[in-house]
């Protein structure tokens, strides 16, 4: 009875997980076409909603990857996913609160990595698996989105630089209205896997499946519907720094960089590399920006982004490890994930109250001027 | 010390797939705004040549983004089919 009452308030946790996913980090998918003027901002962030959604349900290799290769499944409790996502809630919430879009994918990783280091020792984590499937691809995509990005920039200027500027900023924003598209489906591909792959580890933990089963229809719907719902319910605030903080961009530029961090995490969602899609994107906006100018990327706010990237992992596995150990004081039946659930839900309300107390992040307005 | 960790290294990482992921990542990336910015230099120009009565240029600007569209068009289809499916 406990076991079951765990699995479900983790199945919840791990949508609400997945609900600030697309709130946190999906608004990065639609900041270069709202920032270029390509989609106004609600049609934007419905589209992206809606993208994502479909994009859930194109692929499950990352599902497979966070639910075997990052630690031992056979000694993963209900209660072990329950401390690592809310440790990556905590954290997601904390980087929205300061506007910093660091990597949701990362924020769990780190925090179910915590918790079962707390709670099982070293011995029960995948370093390889996380070095192969995690930290190499950090540091790979950002670099080859940054790349490519830059390449595409150069390109679309030789080949469009001696026309009339009007007709060919049409084009691209046009064109943005299709990559950003591509884009958002992207994510839904490599993001809404994520959470999946939790709630598949946390149902073989319960015994509610077989160690080697598939994703069950209506994980897949479920975590599909919640990051959708996050989409659209937007996170104004990481727009604004991904739009217009980091660089000023003009069609072309948001083009490419869209076009070229969709290619990237297409490419690793084949592999099952579960991306981070905040990583991309920002890489390719910078490589968008540095390869017309230099001087155009704003070098300080992409410094406080690295920061909060190599943050991420291990703050989460800070949080996910505290988290696990207050919910162990309660025993191993339900209450501790209850107390625990309860006092998530009040931090998550203090957040939320002080940043509308603080103002609205970001307005339409703002958005366009940039 | 680089050359002692590449043995430790080379089991873990699969550096095969990711060299696949590099490659596909930027053919695709640059790929896509190449082509797109053939589209939009076609119909310019095609429209340039139509005002100027030059149906030559006209028809040659027009194939040049008709292609171009189908490519980029086939390139994200295929792309996304063959990314997707294992």
């Amino acid at each position: 009875m406990d076991n079951d009452i765990i699995l479900v308030i983790v199945v919840a946790t791990a949508l609400t997980f997945d609900f600030t996913n697309g709130f946190h980090d999906t608004a990065n998918v639609v900041a270069t076409s709202i920032s270029t003027r390509a989609l106004n901002p609600r049609l934007a962030v419905a589209l992206a909603a809606v993208l994502n959604f479909v994009g859930a349900f194109l692929s499950l290799e990352v599902a497979g990857t966070i639910a075997s290769d990052i630690v031992d499944q056979q000694a993963v409790t209900t209660t072990i996913v329950f401390a690592g996502l809310i440790g990556a809630i905590v954290w997601n919430l904390v980087t929205w609160y300061f506007g910093l879009p660091s990597s949701s994918s990362h924020a769990l990783i780190g925090g179910v990595v915590g918790a079962m280091l707390v709670a099982e020792g070293v011995g029960r984590i995948h370093g390889d698996g996380i070095a192969s499937k995690v930290l190499v691809p950090a540091l790979v995509a950002p670099l080859l989105a940054f790349a490519a990005a830059g390449l595409a920039i150069v390109c679309c200027y030789r080949i469009v630089g001696k026309l009339a500027p009007g007709p060919v900023s049409r084009g691209f924003r046009l064109g943005q209205v299709f990559s950003g598209g591509l884009l958002a489906l992207a994510h839904g591909t490599n993001d809404a896997q994520k959470t999946m792959g939790v709630i598949t580890l946390a149902l073989i933990a319960s015994g509610h499946l077989g160690a080697d089963a598939g994703v069950p229809g209506w994980v897949v719907v479920s975590a599909a519907a919640a990051i959708a719902l996050g989409t659209y319910l937007g996170g104004w605030r990481i727009i604004k720094t991904m739009g217009s903080r980091i660089i000023k961009m003009d069609a072309a530029q948001g083009f490419a960089a869209q076009g070229s961090g969709a290619a990237v995490i297409l490419a690793a969602t084949h592999f099952g590399y579960p991306l981070s899609t905040t990583h991309t994107i920002s890489g390719a906006v910078m490589g968008a920006g540095a390869a017309k100018r230099l001087s155009a990327v704003r070098w300080g706010v992409a410094g406080s982004i690295l920061v909060a990237w190599v943050l991420t992992l291990p703050a989460a596995a800070v949080v996910g490890g505290a988290v696990y150990a207050v919910t162990h004081l309660f025993g191993d039946g339900a209450l501790g994930p209850i107390v625990v659930a309860a006092a998530g839900i009040a931090f998550v309300a203090f957040m939320f109250i002080r940043r509308l107390q603080r103002g609205a992040a970001i307005t339409t307005t703002a958005t366009e001027q940039a | 010390m680089r050359l002692a960790l590449l043995p430790l290294a080379r089991p873990i990482v699969d550096w095969g797939q990711l060299l696949e992921v590099v490659e596909a990542g930027l053919i695709a990336g640059v790929g896509i705004s190449v082509f797109f910015s053939l589209v939009i230099l076609g119909t310019v120009r095609a429209g340039e040549a139509r005002q100027q009565s030059r149906p030559v240029a006209l028809v040659a600007y027009s194939a040049l983004a008709l292609v171009a569209l189908v490519v980029c068009i086939t390139a994200v289809v295929l792309g996304v089919h063959a990314m997707l499916s294992k």
